[in-house]
């Protein structure tokens, strides 16, 4: 802490802030930081097609896990880290932004497998591009499954096989996210500061939606309320291709965040307030919600391993569940088209 | 309470009393002395390199051992009102506020 790297969170915008710190080469000390929130979305329908971004609802709140007002399981107590309460089949992008344009590196796991590239959670340096760039990375609404296309995080509860994690490791044992924020060396930041650059402009993408009566579903307490994610309908987005190579990244100074996911419908006995239900697409339509198209500038290539799962509806059909309500029709209707533009420099 | 400190995170990281010393480059001699408090804590300077080692919060092992290092206490000698109105109010609040006030993310095992 003392040297000014640390992960924060913002109670009142619901976002983890990784801050970190640095001299300038007059020694002056520069301070920077890259926040990432969890957004409230629709649930794309997973038929097939290709869809364009749901708008953000809301963010999800999120509390210290070690919040002494919240009675949650042991192990997620030991994670330390944040937790949110989300619903079975919810789905959920990542808001991000990164104060300063100083660029700074997420490498984002769901269940510890990387979200880009379907390896095993690692924190060492990588050999390939296995994070998200910010600045460049505006949002991730999924895992990628490439040619500008994600499969859309979609949280489903551990212990049914819907989960990437436990369709490549065959076990439940961490779901949530991760995430390590990974700074650049700071030989490269004070090179980019000395060149620091118009900002980019893009259309923001969280809109205002009457939300659904919160419903207080109690349910049986016990220790299986962990959440994982799975994988969801197809959507339109690049990962943003690293343009200063791996070899950038100072992943000596990382700082890491475990995020938990919990059942919603536990929350309250758990000790916090009870949770809205999801955006259904009823309500998305006949509030002329927005969809969102943003061309990147570059794609990185597809993770093979991730692109082979199957997704949570196909997981719901295999075990007979009916799943109606969770695989909607959606009318792609008063879509929005975001360019990145650059500026001089 | 220094010493015993300092021992207990030496155990928990499995370095021997003389592996530390070197790390640190001071005479196991002298650390020996500082884990019995048998001495005074040592300098800043010198538990600045120990909290590294150890890998603990320096800040930290500079409380434990009655010391504020030389940047937090420049911050304090800036706003002496604030700061002291801060630590009083910190000081009685519930720890769980004070979590919530700070926002530190606490990282854990997984």
């Amino acid at each position: 802490m003392a040297n000014g790297n640390q992960v924060l969170l913002d109670g009142d915008k619901s976002e983890i802030v990784f801050s970190f710190s640095f001299d300038d080469k007059a020694g002056e000390r520069v301070r920077h930081e890259a926040r990432v929130g969890f957004q409230r979305t629709l649930r794309v329908p997973d038929d097939g097609k290709e869809y364009p971004l749901p708008a953000g609802l809301g963010q999800f709140p999120l509390f210290h896990s070690r919040s002494k007002a919240l009675r949650l399981p042991k192990h997620m107590i030991s994670r330390g880290g944040v937790v949110f309460p989300i619903y079975p089949f919810e789905a959920t992008w990542m808001s991000f932004e990164c104060r300063h344009d100083l660029p700074i590196a997420l490498r984002i796991a769901a269940g510890k497998i990387n979200a880009v590239s379907g390896e095993d959670w690692d924190e060492a340096v990588s050999n390939n591009q296995d994070y998200v760039v910010l600045p460049d990375q505006y949002w991730l609404d999924g895992f990628n499954t490439g040619d500008g296309q994600v499969r859309q995080f979609v949280a489903a509860k551990l212990g049914a096989n819907l989960t990437v994690e436990e369709q490549l490791t065959e076990k439940a044992e961490w779901g949530g996210l991760q995430i390590l924020a990974i700074p650049m060396k700071v030989d490269n930041y004070q090179r980019i500061l000395e060149e620091i650059n118009e900002e980019m402009s893009f259309s923001d993408r969280v809109v205002m939606c009457a939300s659904e009566p919160s419903q207080c579903l109690s349910m049986e307490m016990d220790m299986k309320v962990d959440m994982g994610m799975g994988q969801g309908g197809a959507i339109r987005q690049a990962i943003e291709e690293d343009i200063y190579g791996v070899d950038a990244w100072d992943f000596d100074r990382a700082q890491r965040a475990f995020i938990s996911m919990i059942d919603a419908r536990s929350w309250p006995d758990i000790g916090g307030e009870p949770i809205s239900t999801p955006v259904t697409a009823e309500i998305y339509d006949r509030e002329g919600i927005p969809w969102f198209d943003l061309e990147g500038f570059s794609d990185i290539p597809k993770s093979e391993s991730l692109r082979s799962l199957k997704t949570v509806q196909t997981g719901m059909v295999e075990l007979g569940v009916e799943i109606d309500e969770y695989s909607p029709n959606v009318n792609v209707t008063h879509k929005i088209k975001s360019r990145l533009t650059d500026g001089p420099w | 309470m220094f010493g015993s400190y300092i021992r207990k995170l030496r155990k928990e990281r499995g370095l021997s009393l003389r592996k530390l010393a070197e790390a640190v480059t001071v005479e196991p001699s002298y650390i020996s002395k500082v884990e019995r408090d048998l001495v005074a804590p040592p300098s800043e300077e010198t538990i600045k390199r120990i909290s590294e080692v150890l890998e603990h919060d320096a800040d930290v092992l500079l409380a434990v051992g009655g010391k504020i290092s030389s940047d937090l206490r420049q911050a304090i000698i800036k706003r002496p009102e604030l700061f002291s109105r801060l630590i009083r109010v910190v000081n009685e609040a519930p720890e769980d506020l004070v979590v919530r006030i700070l926002g530190e993310v606490q990282d854990g095992e997984w």
